[in-house]
């Protein structure tokens, strides 16, 4: 089981539907949303200003959608691991996506940091299938 | 000092022995060869000098029995004459030592000091002394004599004073003065006072800058004769003093004739100017009406003799005829001078005459033409008389600039003298003495042996004069032939000198043999049986041997625009290549420029020469560097080709190197010219012969009164009838009977219509039946011969059998009738040139009129160029042109313009057309106006281009849309997924739940099919494999074994002749998948559902056959629409009518097709092609 999640879609629903799928299948301990990448790396930042303790309460996995306003999953990622990959280095990311374009799959390759790439629903099947990687 | 290699000679001359033998001891410890004499006396010492003069210095003591001091040495001194002398004296006698110099000895030696080293060093300090005073001396004798015997008055003025200093014979007798008058003179005192001012200021220039220009001054002779003379001048040092040396030729003879023709000149004029021309009126008969009373001083008639006489009776015969013919032009213009002509004198002389003559006609007060003549006999003869003393001085004028040389025969030296040398032959001015290998060296290897041998001949005879001609090498590396005149000038009978003149003949000697070349080439050319090529060969040859380095070109201008290389064996056959057939032009080479210009074109630098601009490279690539080009002409100036001589080396012409090409090319014109006639001449008798060959006319004699017509027997041999003797009788029902039915009125009335109106000729041309039944055409000519009363009695004619001709021209009509009425417009150019400006049109059918609003008149004689714009493609002109230049037929599509302005698209054909003996003669071209054609295509391609971009468009809105479609779609599915797993009591949600559950799934269905065939139209690399169709086949039908169960489907496959195909795999299984499908789906109830798969090899696809026995498709209905996007075409469940249209977008991506055989209620066949892939690489991929 998962200590922390962290759920990043500009879609109130779907960020509800994941929290209700993950708790079904007790998947994660916690799960913390944003709603955009900008949101993301907000949070992040805040992370790192806290005491080591809290800081070391990071999350491990991303559920990552790519398309959301302000700031898309592929500029948060870019900044991520430019910025907090190295304070936080155990996190891994899936991404969650409806997108069609082929493009996109074949970006997801270049990232080692991307272990999986979902098209949405996500099921509890697929949440299992997670916890074996 | 190593001039002395020969013993030296030294005599003694001392009474003392004891001294003698110092002296003696003292040369002999030198290495110096010699041999001592050895005299006491002075007696002696003469009687020695007397027998033997050759000593080369003589040591003498001042005291002898028999002379001392001052007299011995002045005695010794003149007997001694050139050979040194050094005194040896005592210390006593030191001071008369250096007195002895004075006196002229060499030098003196101190007894007292005397040497071994010392006296070998006066020796020969002495010996040498005196040799360099020899040559010194021998030089002063040689400029003397230059300078007094020279045949042009000379002589050495002091700067400073002007008086003369010297002057030489020639100016002793010129201005009579003698030369001890002379000396007393100064310059001043032979000159007029009018020009002393300028000559002073002449002198002062002299002064400051040391020379001044040469310049004709007027001198005074002692008898007060004044002269013309030219003064050419030189600063030099003559006995220490700055002075002149002064050259004057008189030129007065010369100025004067000039002089003399400027006077009559203006006593002519001054004449014209008092009136003292005869004038006359002359009448519009062309009589004398008015003559003017001073015709009786100049033409020695009264006015009364003239008047009313016809003026055209006093010209002279051989004048009479242009005269007419210049006053014929006069109506034109009101006053013309006709050119000089002769006027009988009344003593029956011939005056010459210069007349104005002034159109007063219409003048009422004078009624007729008024002449101004003028006597200008005078001013001919004086012309005349100019020209021969002019001649004449020209001649001296050429003989002074000889080159003068001088040899001395003993030495073998030369001398050069004057500026002749240089001016002849370009060598710089060398004043001094040249080996006289020198001469042999420069002649002409060729010419070596003559030269030397004439003047060793003319020595061996003792003659006083040696005259003989070679060829001279000048510093510019070319001969010049040379006549050299030479005097032999003998002392004691033996020759010592040769003084030569050369002069320079190369002119004459080209002239020489040009008309050797022209002699023998009319020779040739007058032979029968020489060919024109061999006589034009043999003149390039001379002349390419006569001008050394040059390659000759005769080129031949055709029809007046291209020129055509004839002759010329050196001109490299890839130049000859490259020239030949090009047009002439402004700027062509030389000898296009040249035929083009009209005149001779000299281009001594080929590579910087404008006119070569475009043709250099071709030049240069042969390695030809200049070209001469002189145009050739007929008789009548027509210009028929031009002569060049190329060069390897950049090179300007010699005058008489030019005027040498030109008559070379005047001969080839008269060659050419003879050539042309004489073909002529041959062709107009082969003319003839087939004229006389040809006259297989058929000949008949009617007598109209005995009704019957006689043949001779062209009757039989051209028409086949054999008739008795040639003869018929009742030629009515003859003629009937052989002429053709519809031309047998014209015949008759013809012959009516000649008969009544007594005409002699009758031709008419009609059919004629041949005796196998067939008609002939035929022009019949006849002569009417009529009785007194002008009735006819008998005709004379001859049929000529026309059939070929007629038939031709029908056959021209007919072809002439299509293009003149096809729609196609029709062009006829000429076939050349292809160059600027490009061929003309010789014909243009209406349609052209009608396609491109230009009528025939406008552009017959114009290159079809001007119908070609802006927007004609450049490449596609280039095309044509490489297409016309190889004379190939022609297919392109170019845009064209009315003669609105208005563009249209042509097709356009080009073909050539030969003539009957296969030359090229013209082009002929057709155009079809494929304008709306052209337009739709150039629409559809903007369509196209239209459509790609709002295509790019659409598919990234797809993109987008299709996320927004599926993200919601996604959370529903996700939802109803929790939903499953909650207990509902209620029955009525349950079923609303399981209706959200269907809907959403096949909401679901339908955006993934979308997306689905959004992906596969986007992509471009598609991964593709060799697939096993049974394997596949297997794959799918598990994948919906459940359906394959429940629909009880009985599914055969034979893959046997295409058992694998290359294909993307997901794509075959979605085909599959998706056909298996619709068989299931679209089955007929009422039968059990039979699926029969297989696939075959065609030439570049695997086939795929799926046939099913379902309820078919009404193919009428919806064939358009089968494979299109949501098409259902039945009311089944579960179809969202995409299937097919995904198949087909799945084939055709990777190049295939499918297509479908139906029929309602019995099933349906697929026919799917897979296109065939020999990429290996793909494969493997």
């Amino acid at each position: 089981m998962i200590k922390k999640l962290f759920c990043i879609d500009d879609d109130p629903t779907t960020l509800m539907l994941i929290k209700m799928v993950t708790e079904k299948a007790s998947f994660a301990k916690e799960v913390v949303t944003a709603s955009n990448g900008r949101e993301a790396l907000d949070y992040y930042q805040n992370l790192a200003a806290q005491p080591a303790e809290q800081k070391a309460n990071y999350p491990q996995l991303i559920f990552l959608d790519l398309n959301m306003p302000f700031m898309n999953g592929w500029e948060f990622l870019d900044e991520f691991v430019r910025d907090w990959y190295q304070l936080f280095p155990d996190t891994k990311v899936v991404i969650l996506s409806s997108s069609a374009n082929p493009v996109d799959k074949e970006k997801a390759k270049q990232y080692p940091i991307i272990i999986g790439y979902i098209s949405k629903p996500i099921t509890a099947d697929l949440l299992k299938m997670l916890v074996k990687k | 000092m190593s001039v002395f290699t020969k013993q030296l000679n030294i005599l003694v001359v001392e009474d003392n022995p004891g001294d003698f033998f110092l002296i003696e001891e003292y040369l002999s410890d030198d290495v110096l060869l010699h041999n001592i004499f050895h005299v006491r006396t002075l007696t002696e010492l003469k009687t020695k000098l007397l027998t033997d003069p050759t000593f080369d210095i003589i040591l003498l003591d001042l005291s002898l029995p028999d002379g001392s001091g001052e007299t011995l040495v002045k005695e010794v001194l003149g007997v001694a004459q050139d050979i040194p002398v050094v005194v040896l004296t005592g210390y006593a006698d030191k001071d008369f030592g250096i007195k002895s110099l004075s006196l002229g000895v060499a030098d003196y030696l101190l007894k007292d000091e005397l040497s071994a080293s010392l006296l070998t060093k006066t020796t020969l300090y002495s010996i040498e002394r005196r040799r360099i005073n020899g040559v010194l001396q021998e030089s002063e004798k040689r400029y003397k004599e230059l300078f007094h015997f020279n045949p042009v008055p000379m002589w050495v003025y002091e700067v400073s004073s002007l008086q003369f200093l010297d002057v030489n014979q020639a100016a002793v007798a010129h201005y009579g003065y003698s030369k001890e008058e002379f000396l007393k003179m100064t310059i001043l005192d032979i000159r007029p006072k009018e020009s002393l001012p300028e000559l002073k200021k002449t002198i002062d220039t002299i002064k400051t800058q040391g020379s001044s220009p040469k310049r004709i001054w007027r001198h005074l002779k002692k008898n007060g004769e004044l002269i013309y003379v030219e003064i050419e001048g030189d600063m030099f040092e003559y006995s220490g003093k700055k002075a002149r040396l002064i050259l004057a030729n008189d030129i007065t003879e010369k100025l004067e004739v000039e002089n003399a023709l400027k006077q009559s000149e203006q006593r002519f004029r001054a004449l014209v100017q008092d009136g003292a021309d005869l004038m006359t009126i002359i009448g519009r008969d062309g009589k004398f009406r008015y003559v003017s009373p001073n015709h009786e001083t100049i033409v020695g008639y009264r006015p009364i003799d003239l008047l009313y006489t016809k003026v055209v009776d006093f010209i002279h015969e051989e004048d009479k005829q242009w005269m007419l013919l210049a006053v014929s032009s006069f109506k034109l213009r009101k006053s013309i001078t006709v050119q000089p002509y002769r006027f009988r004198h009344a003593n029956g002389s011939w005056i010459w005459l210069e007349t104005t003559i002034t159109n007063l006609l219409n003048d009422p007060a004078i009624k007729g033409i008024v002449s101004n003549s003028r006597d200008i006999s005078k001013r001919l003869e004086a012309e005349k008389q100019l020209k021969q003393t002019n001649e004449r001085y020209e001649a001296v004028a050429q003989a002074t600039s000889d080159a003068i040389w001088d040899c001395d025969l003993r030495t073998k030296k030369t001398f050069i003298a004057g500026n002749g040398y240089k001016k002849l032959f370009g060598y710089p001015y060398v004043n001094e003495y040249l080996d006289m290998d020198f001469w042999e060296q420069h002649l002409h290897p060729e010419d070596r042996d003559k030269a030397m041998k004439a003047l060793g001949e003319s020595l061996a005879e003792a003659r006083s004069q040696c005259s003989s001609e070679y060829r001279f090498l000048k510093a510019d590396g070319d001969y010049a032939h040379v006549h050299d005149r030479a005097f032999i000038i003998y002392e004691n009978k033996q020759p010592v000198r040769v003084l030569g003149a050369m002069q320079d003949i190369t002119t004459r000697k080209y002239q020489e043999s040009i008309l050797e070349i022209e002699k023998e080439i009319y020779a040739y050319n007058a032979t029968a049986g020489v060919p024109l090529d061999f006589i034009l060969e043999k003149l390039i040859h001379d002349i390419e041997t006569l001008i050394p380095n040059s390659l000759c070109s005769i080129v031949k201008l055709k029809d007046g625009k291209t020129l055509h290389h004839i002759a010329g064996n050196s001109i490299p056959v890839k130049y000859i290549m490259a020239i030949d057939g090009m047009t002439i032009g402004p700027q062509v080479g030389s000898c296009g420029t040249a035929m083009y210009m009209g005149k001779s074109v000299i281009v001594t630098d080929i590579e910087n020469d404008p006119l070569w601009k475009d043709y250099k490279i071709v030049a240069t690539t042969n390695n030809l560097y200049a070209c001469w080009s002189i145009p050739i002409r007929k008789g009548d100036g027509e210009i028929i080709g031009s002569f060049a001589t190329y060069y390897h080396t950049k090179k300007s012409p010699k005058p008489y190197e030019i005027s040498f090409i030109e008559r070379a090319a005047n001969l080839v014109g008269v060659l050419l010219e003879n050539k042309e006639a004489s073909e002529k001449v041959k062709q107009s008798k082969e003319r003839y012969d087939i004229v006389m060959k040809a006259t297989s006319d058929t000949i008949w004699d009617l007598d109209i009164i005995k009704n019957r017509i006689t043949y001779n027997k062209g009757i039989h041999k051209v028409f086949g009838y054999n008739l008795d003797h040639m003869e018929v009788e009742n030629v009515q029902n003859w003629w009937k009977q052989c002429i053709h039915p519809e031309d047998l009125k014209k015949v008759t009335d013809t012959l009516n219509d000649v008969f009544e109106e007594r005409k002699s000729i009758i031709q008419v041309e009609y059919r004629f039946k041949c005796a196998d039944g067939t008609y002939k055409y035929v022009l019949d000519r006849g002569f009417i011969i009529a009785d007194n009363d002008h009735n006819p009695v008998r005709i004379i004619g001859a049929m000529q059998d026309i059939s070929r001709r007629k038939e031709e021209e029908n056959r021209l009509r007919l072809l002439e009738s299509v293009i003149t009425n096809a729609t196609d417009a029709v062009l006829i150019t000429e076939a050349e040139p292809l160059n600027e400006p490009g061929p003309a049109i010789v014909y243009v059918n209406d349609a052209f009129t009608k396609m491109t609003g230009y009528t025939r008149d406008e552009v017959i004689g114009k290159s079809p160029r001007f119908l070609q714009g802006k927007n004609t493609s450049r490449a596609d002109l280039d095309r044509l042109k490489t297409a016309l230049t190889n004379w190939e037929s022609c297919e392109l599509e170019l845009v064209n313009y009315k003669k609105n302005g208005e563009e249209f698209w042509i097709n356009l054909s080009v073909a050539p057309m030969a003539d009957n003996i296969g030359i090229y003669t013209h082009w002929i071209a057709i155009q079809r106006d494929i304008t709306e054609r052209k337009n739709r295509e150039i629409e559809r391609e903007q369509l196209i281009k239209e459509l790609n971009n709002s295509n790019e468009d659409l598919r990234h809105f797809s993109y987008i849309t299709s996320h927004n479609f599926k993200a919601p779609l996604s959370n529903l599915i996700g939802f109803l997924n929790l939903i499953d797993e909650i207990p509902i009591e209620n029955p009525v949600l349950t079923q609303i739940i399981q209706g959200f559950k269907t809907s959403t799934h096949l909401l679901n269905d339908t955006i993934n099919d979308l997306i689905k065939i959004l992906v596969i139209r986007d992509s471009d690399s598609i991964a593709l494999h060799n697939i096993s169709f049974a394997k596949m086949m297997q794959q799918v039908i598990t994948q919906v074994q459940n359906l394959v169960n429940e629909s009880d489907a009985e599914i055969k496959t034979n893959f046997r002749s295409a058992p694998s195909v290359v294909f993307n795999e997901t794509y075959l299984e979605s085909i599959l998948l998706n056909l298996l499908t619709n068989a299931i789906k679209y089955r007929a109830y009422d039968r059990p559902l039979k699926i029969n798969i297989t696939t075959k090899h065609e030439t570049e696809y695997v086939v795929l056959f799926f046939e099913d026995n379902g309820i078919g498709v009404d193919l009428e209905r919806h064939r358009e629409k089968i494979f299109g996007l949501y098409q259902k075409f039945h009311d089944r469940p579960n179809s969202k009518g995409m299937g097919l249209y995904l198949i087909k977008s799945q084939l055709e991506t990777l190049g295939g097709n499918i297509d479908v055989e139906s029929t309602v209620d019995v099933g349906t066949r697929f026919i799917l092609k897979f296109k065939l892939r020999n990429d290996k690489k793909t494969i493997l991929h």
